[in-house]
């Protein structure tokens, strides 16, 4: 892992003493996240304190459809621990938007996608938690994981607005123009700027699901 | 009994035996075969398999996320498959199936 090498090879005695310090907090909330990951999603207590852990990590909520403007065209360097930040935020928002639909839509097609969505990407987020884990890497909040937080509050304000009627269309909407942005950053920014090769393979691996919700989406889309 | 007779039900007799081992043979002789599917980069791979009737389907779940195979009309099914996990169906007809977790993946088995 080229970032914790050149680390520690910079590293005196003394930053060491201070990493290890800092390390610990970082471990006990690793331990948390994986924790809450492993819990029912489906409790609503728990999805809570699983939003606090989100926030405490600066883990990115947003419609990635605000990742073109962010990005813009000097896409941001991204450090691994930087990209994972964004891989497990991209995903726990796709958890988010779904458990909304599965309080307010009633349309059985609907619900079988978000289903899809929470069972998919929390596999996602659970293995991104594991290679972190293993790779002593905690993730770290960004300029784009800000940015992308507060756009995935207005996102989830503008689904919960919806009537049930209007719910559908504009969450199934949403989830076309998220994947389709999500696979867009995964391809263009995250690979190309992952240094870590399983950190790579599991963005790689992620493609074609990111891919497969999309055409479920644009399915969806088309019959409701 | 004439003897015509007696020759003409011999022939027969012996047809119908000579038959009967001929076919019994071939069901005995034929060797069922096992055919892999591997559920790969959300597909399943081949998605389209060729086989006799008695032939075996293992299929795998090489994917990070949880798959399963259902009969379109949701005849048979298998579990929910988790990542590495196997399946297996001895195959009588022809069929089409999907995943019902990811409606848009498909597969088809051809009975020859
Ligand atoms: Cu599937």
């Amino acid at each position: 892992m080229s970032f914790s090498t050149k680390k520690k090879r910079a590293l005196t005695k003394t930053k060491y003493k201070k990493r290890c310090y800092l390390f610990i907090p970082a471990l006990l909330y690793l331990k948390r996240i994986a924790n809450f990951y492993s819990v029912n999603l489906q409790n609503s207590i728990k999805m809570k304190k699983l939003k606090k852990v989100a926030f405490a990590m600066s883990v990115v909520l947003c419609s990635v459809a605000y990742l073109s403007p962010v990005f813009g065209q000097d896409a941001p360097k991204l450090t691994d621990p930087e990209i994972a930040s964004v891989a497990v935020v991209a995903n726990q928002n796709d958890i988010d938007f779904a458990e909304i639909a599965k309080q307010k839509s009633h349309d059985k097609k609907v619900l079988e996608f978000a289903n899809t969505m929470i069972t998919d990407h929390k596999s996602v987020i659970d293995l991104a938690v594991a290679l972190v884990t293993k790779l002593h890497v905690t993730p770290k909040d960004n300029a784009v994981s800000k940015q992308l937080l507060s756009d995935a509050a207005n996102t989830k304000k503008m689904l919960n607005s919806k009537s049930a009627k209007e719910f559908n269309k504009a969450y199934v909407d949403n989830e076309v123009a998220y994947h389709k942005a999500v696979i867009s950053a995964v391809k263009t920014i995250l690979i190309p700027q992952s240094q870590n090769a399983e950190l790579k393979a599991l963005l790689e691996k992620v493609v074609p699901i990111l891919e497969a919700h999309l055409a479920h989406a644009e399915m969806v889309q088309k019959e409701i | 009994m004439t003897p015509f007779n007696a020759i003409k039900n011999g022939i027969f007799f012996v047809i119908a035996v000579a038959t009967f081992v001929a076919c019994n043979n071939t069901q005995k002789n034929y060797t069922p075969q096992s055919y892999v599917v591997e559920i790969k980069d959300m597909q399943f791979q081949p998605d389209t398999i060729t086989l006799h009737k008695g032939d075996t389907v293992t299929w795998i779940n090489k994917d990070i996320v949880a798959h399963n195979v259902t009969q379109k009309e949701a005849a048979w099914a298998s579990p929910t498959l988790p990542s590495d996990a196997t399946w297996q169906k001895v195959i009588e007809k022809s069929d089409s199936y999907y995943c019902s977790i990811h409606i848009n993946m498909k597969g088809e088995i051809v009975v020859e």
